[in-house]
């Protein structure tokens, strides 16, 4: 989370590697990763950043990337103060 | 540690509901986030900026322990339309929804940040990272206040003032306090009260548009779109054309009051043009006749000393 005051906080800019991000640049304030949101349809990604600067989606247990946007997994995100949770924006932002 | 209140989660459903793409991105700030409304006043420094303002300071009704900002991610395409929402709002003095906030952060543009700061007006930038999400910070003490919270949904999902008021009991317009800026055929500006009109003479004229445009003269403007024919915009602030005397009030400098002398005939022949009501007619007559009836006046007998 951010605000204009203060010293500027480093943002974590890497490229996206699969997902519906691939291949999109990406600045975060988290170095950690993010959560991808589409609530229309109702999926997230979660993206980790790796060692090499790249943002890379995180499987789950069972070796999907694509996960159901479950309310509680989404809240626990949104209240873990280390994750940026960005929307995918089907018109080609980000 | 500082918690979400539950006025800004109500918020951020509000807002995810309204907006497609919009997903809340956080409330509370991480502990590396050492200033700032995303932190409780109790975690941050007195001389935080967050802590300032009248409405941030302890003292001013401020929950401690409430983190006080919202950061909504959307799309780019949202980004952009609910940023000159908000922007339209922030500018308008006549618009107070974002009275109770401090701060406003997006994009309008998609490629530059603005940041808004809604209590002094002055405008600024941040990082790129507003270019994905909107920032909005409150002043601390409307932390769980729902008026704040409704007021700033409306400007999301793109309801003007008048429409936020009539949905929320708000007078749309403060009667006695509004004045309305009307221009005559001669280029004469009027302050119009609703009951009359006040010239303004050349020389203040700038003044009168600085007053109108910081918001510190609280002058009306057209709702939905102004018909050119009868309003005009001039340094950022609304005036209506057309003015006349009939229609927005008579000029103050003719109600001025000069002392007159008039006659016994100026009396009659004025109250004789005066409509008056009959019951008031027949007060006056009764009156009339009993102050030209001969009185008595009872003298009591001596007391013996």
């Amino acid at each position: 989370v951010s605000d204009a005051h203060g010293p500027d906080r480093p943002l974590h800019t890497g490229r996206c590697i699969g997902g519906p991000l691939d291949g999109r640049e990406v600045s975060v304030r988290y170095p950690i990763g993010f959560l991808a949101v589409d609530r229309v349809a109702g999926l997230a990604w979660l993206y980790r950043l790796d060692a090499d600067g790249a943002f890379r989606l995180v499987e789950d247990g069972q070796g999907r990337t694509v996960r159901p946007l479950d309310e509680d997994g989404r809240r626990q995100v949104v209240d873990d103060p280390r994750y940026d949770v960005l929307a995918v924006d089907t018109a080609g932002g980000g | 540690m500082a918690y979400a209140p539950q006025a800004l989660r109500w918020l951020a459903a509000g807002w995810e509901a309204a907006i497609g793409s919009a997903v809340l991105s956080g409330i509370v700030g991480d502990a590396a986030h050492v200033y700032g409304y995303h932190r409780a006043a109790a975690e941050l420094p007195g001389s935080d900026y967050s802590r300032q303002m009248v409405g941030d300071r302890d003292g001013d009704g401020i929950d401690r322990w409430a983190a006080d900002a919202i950061d909504i991610s959307m799309s780019t395409t949202d980004m952009i339309l609910v940023t000159r929402r908000l922007h339209a709002s922030w500018r308008d003095p006549h618009d107070p929804r974002l009275d109770s906030w401090r701060e406003v952060i997006g994009t309008l543009d998609g490629r530059t940040v603005i940041y808004m700061d809604c209590q002094t007006g002055k405008a600024g930038t941040a990082d790129r990272s507003h270019l994905w999400h909107i920032h909005a910070g409150g002043l601390r003490r409307h932390a769980h206040d729902m008026a704040a919270m409704r007021a700033m949904l409306s400007i999301v999902v793109g309801q003007t003032y008048a429409q936020h008021a009539a949905t929320s009991g708000i007078p749309a317009t403060r009667e006695d306090d509004v004045i309305l800026l009307a221009e005559g055929p001669d280029g004469t500006l009027y302050c119009c009260d609703g009951v009359v009109s006040r010239p303004v003479e050349a020389a203040h004229r700038v003044d009168i548009l600085h007053l109108a445009r910081t918001g510190a003269l609280r002058t009306a403007a057209p709702t939905g779109t102004p018909d050119p024919r009868e309003w005009r915009s001039e340094s950022g602030v609304w005036i209506r054309l057309g003015w006349s005397a009939r229609v927005f009030g008579p000029p103050l400098s003719e109600r001025v009051p000069v002392p007159v002398t008039l006659s016994d005939a100026d009396r009659d022949a004025i109250a004789a043009r005066l409509p008056v009501p009959p019951s008031a007619a027949a007060i006056a007559s009764a009156l009339v006749d009993h102050l030209r009836r001969p009185h008595t006046v009872p003298v009591p007998e001596p007391t013996p000393q």
